[in-house]
């Protein structure tokens, strides 16, 4: 109990009374660095969670928590890869190699807005005039643009209560499962899990995200969180996060797979996918929070993406003003949502494993010009 | 330009500076002394007549010895001069916006300075009770347009070696006096010289208001909030500076600006700390209710009723439906229509003076309510949406908070009413990350809560006063602790003497 309360209170790394200036700098880098993890956890949660609704759990519903199982693996390893890193302020052509980074932020961008538009417009509210989509765009890209250097990451963290709640309450429908679901416990075997564990690798890719958000370099004072003995191991926050996100996704998948109704969704549009979560509320207030839910996880989830795409390209190029790099980001996954949403996320789903390519591929070339620097 | 020996040469100096020719308003008194020609100078009405003639005039002019150059100085300002501040200058510009601020200057002929003689008294509203920051429990005093008054006021109530008052100037054209204060060692220097950097900044003809001042160094004009909390109570502005913060005091304005704050200081009223504290923090979840009210239930209202009927029970649906059977205009409109209205009376009640202002509001919104229900212009349910939000936002402590909150409203209620609930949750995700990413005096408007900093329980919950032991994060981090080992140095069940 000692050692997880001493997991949450270093993650958190902000109760410690300060006494003096650099203690007072070091507090200030630590809550940053939280901020910025939080953020990166939302992209995480919130990518596993989509492929888990939108194609993990109509193709294989006994295999869903299984695939889920061994998305961990390549999570710990991009993480162990991305946490060899030095903490120190990269170099400037390191910072360059991060834009191979982009991609993988660009298509996440589309994941989250095509079922947005899809989800609150068309389903929620029947229109399929395209100007909501530039509406909803425009106001996406002002959010980034005029939220500061760190706006997004703290205004994001004042909805964190407000998606567990709706996580939370939403999955009070658990009673209504059907346990027999789970059965047989390995689904279609090994090689269908594996298959069905390679379309959602690239979900893992936001580990990435983790470690290009600032960092806290060390405790504020050597006493801290204290209790645990000189020279045992300590785990990183990120890592926590990290376990975090993907105890939550799971979680979701669980009741996926136990109450979500199978069948229905296979031919059902994007937006309609999102509901799946909700079908078997009991009532029409859970129905509704699930529905919230997704509706304040899209457009915080949204506004991260530009956010950490606007970091990166600011920190290789620091000319560029915020609106504009923000304004380019935003156009594309604006661009593609006036295509039939179905061609497009068929499309972008080839892609999305992918994702962790570059992430595996950035880490490793960063961490070898960074040795040789060393040296 | 530097004073000159001749009287007649600055003499003319300061006819050309100050068009005494053309101006009225400024006595010129010349007079024989000290076998000198000597020349007294002062705004009519700023100055005493009667301590000029008893403590200026009639030392100079009873005294018989004949001197000039620097003896007839030092004699003057050592021996004759009787007033409590009496002080030499040799910059002539410096000299006459002195005059300008309502001192008194002696010009004799043979010397190079002037001397300036403290007289002032003019006309001010006295201390009276706060207009804007009533409270039940706590102190009934207010600022008023005096600099002097207020600063009075300040070191009445914050007795200590470390408060400190820089005194400046700000405005081109007129300049005007403020006064720059903060604890020594609990306020940090980098507050100070930035604070100091941004006053020192504001290049305008003239400030006229403590409003001004405060669009002329807030961080983020465009924000939706304001960014520097203005009080008129000097308790407030005591507080603010035990807390590490600056205050500034502008001469004419009844109005203290303080720099650096975060939104729970918009939220936090003057009397929540004299309050015990279950009665303080019941208050503030009450201010937060009526905030949320003022900023979501119409935009809310408005989209379950358009958009998403199906949540709401079938009894309420059915007599919203019912009452809004006979209403030409669509509910969006509607609600626009009474928010405007709502606002419109609250502005006419705000300009029309004491008591006349209260009683159009109260006849405003009985007369055109229960008209306009009649009339089947609006539906009762609205005007008490409408009423409940108003009530709301009236409960918040801050006017500048208020009125951002109601602007805030108005767009929540356009995405609302065009867009449903996605287009309330847009607007609510941006301006949640707009205000997060705002700053005062460079410190994160939404701190101590993101990022996290190291804080009292304080913010929505009010702990007892002695479990707050620590100073804002705005402080000084070598003075974090309010005080040194227990506030409350005694047990009640216990017969012992203190408690270490």
């Amino acid at each position: 109990m000692n050692t997880v309360s001493s997991w949450l209170k270093r993650s958190a790394r902000t109760k410690t009374d300060i006494h003096t200036q650099a203690e007072e700098k070091q507090q200030r880098m630590h809550s940053l660095a939280a901020s910025y993890r939080l953020l990166a956890s939302v992209q995480i949660f919130t990518q596993l969670l989509l492929w888990a609704t939108l194609w993990l759990f109509e193709e294989a519903v006994q295999a869903s928590w299984q695939a889920m199982l061994l998305q961990i693996a390549p999570a710990i390893l991009l993480w162990g890869l991305w946490r060899a890193l030095p903490q120190r302020r990269l170099q400037k052509s390191s910072r360059w190699i991060r834009l191979l980074l982009l991609p993988c932020l660009w298509l996440d961008a589309t994941v989250l807005f095509v079922p947005f538009v899809q989800f609150s417009f068309r389903q929620l509210l029947s229109w399929s005039v395209p100007w909501v989509a530039v509406v909803a765009g425009f106001i996406w890209w002002l959010t980034v643009a005029t939220s500061g250097s760190h706006g997004v990451a703290f205004g994001v963290q004042q909805f964190k209560w407000l998606l567990l709640a709706g996580l939370a309450l939403s999955l009070l429908t658990f009673s209504s499962g059907d346990p027999t679901r789970l059965f047989p416990f390995w689904a279609r075997g090994i090689p269908a899990t594996l298959q069905a564990a390679l379309g959602g690798i690239g979900s893992m890719w936001g580990v990435a995200l983790l470690f290009i958000a600032p960092r806290d370099a060390r405790p504020l004072h050597e006493s801290d969180y204290g209790q645990t003995k000189r020279g045992l191991r300590r785990m990183d926050p990120s890592l926590i996060c990290l376990a975090a996100c993907w105890l939550l996704a799971m979680v979701c998948v669980f009741w996926l797979v136990l109450c979500a109704p199978i069948g229905q969704t296979a031919d059902a549009g994007v937006g309609e996918k999102l509901f799946v979560m909700a079908w078997r509320s009991s009532g029409v207030i859970l129905f509704q929070i699930s529905i919230m839910f997704w509706l304040f996880l899209l457009p915080c989830a949204l506004a991260g993406t530009a956010s950490f795409a606007t970091m990166l390209v600011e920190e290789a190029m620091p000319r560029p003003p915020r609106a504009l790099t923000s304004l380019l980001f935003v156009l594309v996954p604006v661009a593609l949502s006036f295509l039939p949403s179905e061609a497009v996320m068929q499309v972008v789903r080839v892609a999305l494993p992918w994702r962790l390519v570059p992430a595996v591929l950035c880490g490793g070339i960063i961490l070898l010009v960074e040795r040789r620097r060393k040296q | 330009m530097t004073a000159e020996a001749s009287l007649a040469r600055n003499m003319r100096w300061f006819t050309q500076k100050l068009l005494l020719e053309q101006n009225n308003d400024i006595v010129k008194r010349p007079f024989h002394a000290l076998g000198l020609e000597c020349m007294l100078l002062y705004m009519e009405g700023m100055c005493s007549g009667q301590l000029i003639a008893q403590h200026v005039l009639r030392p100079l002019l009873r005294c018989r010895e004949k001197v000039s150059g620097a003896e007839a100085l030092t004699l003057s300002q050592m021996n004759l001069l009787e007033a409590s501040e009496v002080k030499t200058e040799t910059n002539m510009d410096a000299a006459a916006e002195e005059l300008l601020r309502g001192q008194c200057l002696v010009l004799l002929d043979s010397v190079k300075e002037i001397i300036i003689v403290d007289a002032r008294s003019y006309v001010h509203r006295p201390v009276m009770i706060p207009q804007t920051e009533n409270v039940v429990i706590g102190p009934h005093e207010a600022f008023n347009e005096s600099l002097r008054d207020n600063l009075t006021l300040l070191h009445r109530k914050l007795q200590s070696e470390n408060f400190i008052v820089k005194i400046m100037a700000v405005g081109q054209k007129a300049s005007i006096q403020l006064a720059l204060c903060y604890l020594d060692g609990i306020c940090p220097a980098d507050t100070v010289q930035q604070l100091t950097q941004r006053l020192e900044g504001a290049a305008v003809d003239c400030v006229q208001s403590g409003g001004m001042l405060e669009q002329l160094i807030e961080d983020d004009p465009y924000a939706p909030l304001p960014q520097v909390l203005g009080t008129e109570r000097p308790d407030r502005a005591v507080s603010f500076l035990l807390e590490g913060q600056a205050v500034v005091l502008l001469d004419g304005s009844p109005r203290a600006l303080t720099m650096p704050v975060s939104i729970w200081h918009l939220f936090h009223a003057p009397d929540d700390s004299a309050m015990r504290w279950q009665y303080g923090t019941f208050m503030r979840l009450l201010r937060l209710l009526g905030a949320t009210l003022a900023l979501l239930l119409p935009a809310v209202f408005v989209s379950v009723v358009i958009f998403q009927p199906m949540v709401l029970p079938a009894t309420l649906l059915t007599s919203i439906l019912e009452s809004r059977a006979t209403v030409p205009i669509s509910l969006f409109g509607e609600a626009l229509l009474m928010l405007t209205v709502f606002n419109l009376i609250n502005e006419a009640g705000t300009r029309i003076p004491g008591l006349m202002g209260s009683s159009l509001g109260l006849v405003s919104a009985l007369i055109l309510g229960s008209a306009a229900v009649d009339a089947a212009l609006v539906s009762p349910l609205l005007i008490i949406v409408v009423a409940l939000s108003g009530l709301g936002s009236y409960a918040l402590p801050d006017y500048s908070l208020s009125m951002a909150f109601r602007l805030l409203q108005l767009a929540l209620l356009v995405a609302g009413g065009l867009m449903g609930f996605p287009g309330v949750v847009l607007v609510l995700v941006y301006t949640v990350i707009r205000v997060a990413g705002m700053r005062s005096l460079g410190h994160p408007f939404l701190a101590p809560c993101a990022p996290a900093r190291q804080h009292n329980p304080d913010l929505v919950m009010r702990a007892p006063i002695f479990r707050q032991r620590l100073r804002a994060y705005l402080a000084n981090p070598a003075q974090t602790d309010r005080a040194e080992g227990r506030m409350r140095r005694f047990s009640p069940r216990r017969k012992e003497g203190p408690r270490k």
